[in-house]
């Protein structure tokens, strides 16, 4: 038997790849291990599968700087051997920003992370973007901030369930690109005491605010950016969509 | 406009089906390309892509410097209305154009149920459906042009098509491509381009070509002008082995219904089934040798990472390397990859090689007696016997699989109610020797399709059953079937679906209106049973004044003029109808790899060698 050697990645997923499902990340995830070479263990039984554990599911449409995976490998590597691999054949979207060697019983990824911060990117109509200044948005986004109830109701197996989101809201934070494209930044809760979903919070803005994209810019694990930084020059740079690549 | 549709992504059910952007994906600069193609599949994004001959001539256009390819599929109902709504045309997942801005818009003609989704897909581009239309409009619109199955006879679509190509299109999309090039540079009219595309062996242009009819519907006369040739051959590569072969293949983010790697091992089957169109067109047998094979599938492993590969033909069993072929496969990539055939089917395999095919899962097998006497399989040429079958089952649940497969078809040539009956007993008994090695976990699954005679075939002159009679013999073996235990079931097909198939298989160019017209109706994807409105359609043949039946459960004469009689693949009508007399006395025809050949005319007309002989049955496995 080899000696398993266990790796965080960070990666981001953006343009085409946003669209893909947990499961279809998995697949694609798969099919590029097995086109870089690298050594990477299996399951057993009939149809082996790459041993990785992903952190939490990213919901679809939504773009994400800091995702995570755990990947199992049957020899040591240097991360930068298993970037530049796997960059080298992932498809357009996916791109692997950091690498770390995990120590004996590293707690999973799902226990890890209690936090993740989104980035809203709206687009205020031409005529409407004068009036929304600086301070009309402060006052707008406090306003929200000091509501004790969020109230969504939630499907479940075909039950409904009404939900307060204001306890999963933690943080928030704004700015102008320029006048008409705003940036609102929100840190939410993940984990068993609850979480929301970005698309939850959408209906709370103004109408106005066309949401051109939601990106998951952090995650969390105790107050501190869970491990490993991005260590890719790579940086979202542009909030069109235009699916081609949006990183430098 | 690029931009325009990223909108429209996030209102829409699987935006991956639109966004493009897989790995492999070929994204080519607009402008320098000399010719553009637009390759289009008529049905939705998970089916089209599992499509092995549309990737092929993507990559073997795009590997072109001068060329360039695109794909389309049939958007699904929510992306239509949307593309309605924010009135954008129809586009190219790599580039986002309209398929109104390519030279070449090409359809694959994989079965009759997706021609009103062809329309769809022009009209919603704003291209004019009608050929005379885009004619009328100068060199505006791109030319439309079919491949594939239904090209043999793509009568009911000739309104609306440019030309079609009929065989293998490797090689001939590259002269048509080099012919609309030189058109383009010299500023040729349509006219002219079309002119010079009749060169092309395999191009058939419907509108070089008059079709008068008798008054009793039936066709008097088709008449080449402006100088066609009166048949036109099917296209075909002699040599599969030096045939084109892409190194790389699409890898899809979304699952789609072939989601795997595969390989074309041999093109052809001679077994000689008389129900089978594909059997019959796609003659003579063309293998790939097992060291192309390995060495192919090595390189596109590589390139795709996939962790199925699977080899492909119509009756791979019948290549005659596959046995050593597989063991070597199986020993070289299980179980990370797993290996499969199209269809396990026991009648040409050993349950030892099943079993390792499927790396030792044991899920399930197929056996296809296809009728249920031995009378009726001669009379079809699918020469298993009772026993045999019997045998298989044996073997297969013996052998530890626990889920058998059997594969029926109802309203064949000289079908009575005996042969019902048999399909009752043979089921029954091979439900019963699962019973008796696993109980109550024995599965049978019995899957009944109802006969559609196709043109190029011994049946193309037989009647088809009508709706009511297939309606009735399936709830005779509803009933029948019903009472033997809950591990054996029955699933069948729409008669109306079938029904409809039949017409536009066997279906004249006066089947153009009635295409055209149901499109306006509203129908689409006719072939999902739970989009399939024959209300619509029925409505659609009253307003043309044409009678489905006429098309369908009317026997032909011998003398009639069949609407596909100036288009060949190869086999000649006379060997066709010796066939179809010697079905009407239950005499089997041998398969020409097995003995001699039984003259059919293909390989005499092309000039081919005749087929490599089998070798040993894998694993001694019995012919069928
Ligand atoms: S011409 Fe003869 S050898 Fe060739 S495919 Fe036909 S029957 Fe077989």
């Amino acid at each position: 038997m080899h000696k398993m050697h266990k790796y965080r990645l960070r990666y981001a997923k953006y343009g085409p790849a946003r669209f893909a499902s947990h499961l279809d990340l998995g697949r694609a995830l798969g099919r590029s291990l097995r086109r870089s070479g690298l050594q990477v263990a299996y399951s057993q039984g009939f149809h082996p599968l790459p041993k990785m554990a992903f952190g939490p599911p990213l919901p679809v449409g939504v773009e994400s700087e800091a995702e995570f995976v755990d990947i199992t490998f049957t020899g040591e590597l240097a991360d930068e051997e298993i970037s530049r691999r796997l960059n080298a054949v992932l498809p357009t979207g996916l791109v692997v920003t950091g690498v770390l060697k995990l120590p004996p019983k590293t707690p999973s990824l799902m226990s890890l992370i209690d936090r993740f911060t989104y980035i809203f990117f709206f687009v205020i109509s031409p005529e409407d973007a004068g009036e929304w200044d600086k301070e009309k948005t402060a006052a707008f986004l406090a306003a929200l901030w000091q509501k004790e109830e969020l109230p969504v109701v939630r499907k479940k197996q075909g039950r409904e369930r009404r939900v307060n989101l204001r306890p999963f809201w933690y943080d928030y934070n704004f700015s102008f690109i320029e006048q008409g494209l705003l940036q609102v930044v929100v840190d939410v809760a993940y984990g068993p005491q609850g979480t929301l979903r970005p698309d939850e919070l959408l209906p709370f803005f103004p109408s106005g605010w066309r949401l051109q994209k939601v990106v998951r810019g952090q995650a969390w694990s105790g107050g501190e950016p869970v491990l490993p930084v991005a260590v890719h020059r790579g940086r979202l740079r542009s909030i069109e969509r235009n699916g081609q690549g949006i990183f430098d | 406009m690029y931009n325009a549709y990223e909108e429209l992504f996030d209102r829409v059910k699987k935006p991956g089906r639109y966004t493009g952007g897989e790995l492999n994906a070929v994204v080519k600069d607009w402008h320098k390309a000399k010719v553009r193609v637009a390759l289009a599949f008529p049905d939705l994004y998970e089916v089209g892509l599992s499509h092995l001959g549309l990737r092929l001539l993507y990559y073997r256009i795009n590997d072109q410097k001068e060329f360039l390819a695109e794909r389309v599929y049939a958007p699904a109902e929510d992306m239509e209305a949307e593309l309605r709504s924010a009135d954008l045309p129809l586009f190219s997942l790599e580039t986002r154009h309209s398929l109104a801005a390519f030279d070449l818009l090409g359809f694959s003609l994989q079965y009759e149920l997706s021609y009103v989704n062809i329309l769809n897909m022009m009209a919603l581009a704003g291209i004019p459906l009608r050929r005379a239309e885009r004619d009328g409009a100068g060199m505006g619109f791109p030319l439309v042009a079919g491949g594939g199955p239904g090209s043999f006879n793509p009568e009911p679509l000739a309104d609306f098509f440019d030309f079609f190509l009929l065989g293998d299109g490797e090689d001939a999309i590259l002269e048509i491509l080099t012919i609309m090039a030189a058109g383009k540079e010299k500023g040729k009219s349509r006219a002219e381009l079309k002119k010079d595309l009749q060169t092309v062996a395999g191009v058939y242009l419907p509108e070089f070509y008059r079709v008068e009819y008798l008054p009793s519907g039936a066709v008097a006369a088709v008449t080449p002008v402006n100088g066609a040739p009166p048949v036109v051959h099917k296209r075909v590569i002699p040599d599969l082995n030096r045939a084109y072969l892409p190194k790389k293949d699409l890898v899809p983010w979304l699952e789609i219904v072939h989601d795997r790697l595969a390989l074309e091992i041999m093109r052809g089957c001679t077994r000689g089934c008389r129900f089978c169109q594909a059997g019959m067109v796609y003659r003579p047998v063309r293998e790939r040798t097992g060291k192309l094979i390995e060495e192919h599938l090595a390189e596109l492993l590589k390139n795709t990472g996939y962790e199925e590969l699977s080899l492909t033909s119509l009756s791979s069993a019948d290549h005659s390397e596959i046995t050593e072929l597989a063991g070597r496969l199986v020993a070289c990539y299980t179980p990370e990859v797993s290996i499969s055939l199209p269809s396990l089917r026991l009648d040409a395999f050993s349950p030892e090689l099943a079993a390792r095919l499927q790396g030792g899962k044991k899920s399930t097998l197929t056996v296809a007696p296809e009728a249920g006497t031995d009378r009726l399989r001669r009379v079809i040429n699918k020469n298993l016997t009772e026993e045999e079958i019997i045998a298989m089952a044996r073997t297969a649940f013996g052998g530890g699989w626990q889920r058998l497969k059997l594969y029926f078809m109802i309203g064949l040539p000289t079908e009575e109610q005996e042969d019902l009956d048999g399909l009752v007993t043979l089921a029954r008994r091979v439900y019963e020797i699962g019973r008796e090695f696993h109980g109550s976990r024995a599965r049978v699954t019995v899957s009944v399709a109802n006969f559609v005679p196709k043109a190029h075939t011994p049946f193309q002159w037989r009647p088809q059953a009508g709706i009511e009679e297939i309606r009735e013999k399936q709830s005779f073996l509803r009933r029948r079937l019903a009472g033997a235990g809950r591990g054996l079931t029955f699933s069948w097909h729409e008669a109306e679906l079938s029904f409809l198939e039949g017409v536009f298989a066997r279906g004249d160019r006066r089947l153009s209106a009635v295409l055209a017209e149901a499109f306006r109706l509203g129908c689409r994807f006719d072939a999902w049973a739970d989009k399939f409105r024959w209300d619509l359609w029925q409505a659609a043949f009253a307003a043309t004044g044409l009678d489905p039946a006429f098309y369908t459960t009317r026997p032909r004469p011998r003398e009639e003029v069949l609407p596909w009689s100036h288009l060949s693949a190869g086999v000649s009508p006379e060997f066709l109808w010796e066939e179809n007399c010697r079905a009407e006395k239950g005499i089997p025809t041998p398969d020409c790899r097995d003995h001699y050949c039984t003259g059919c005319g293909v390989c005499t007309v092309f000039d081919l060698p005749f087929p490599p002989a089998k070798k040993a049955k894998a694993g001694g496995g019995k012919d069928a």
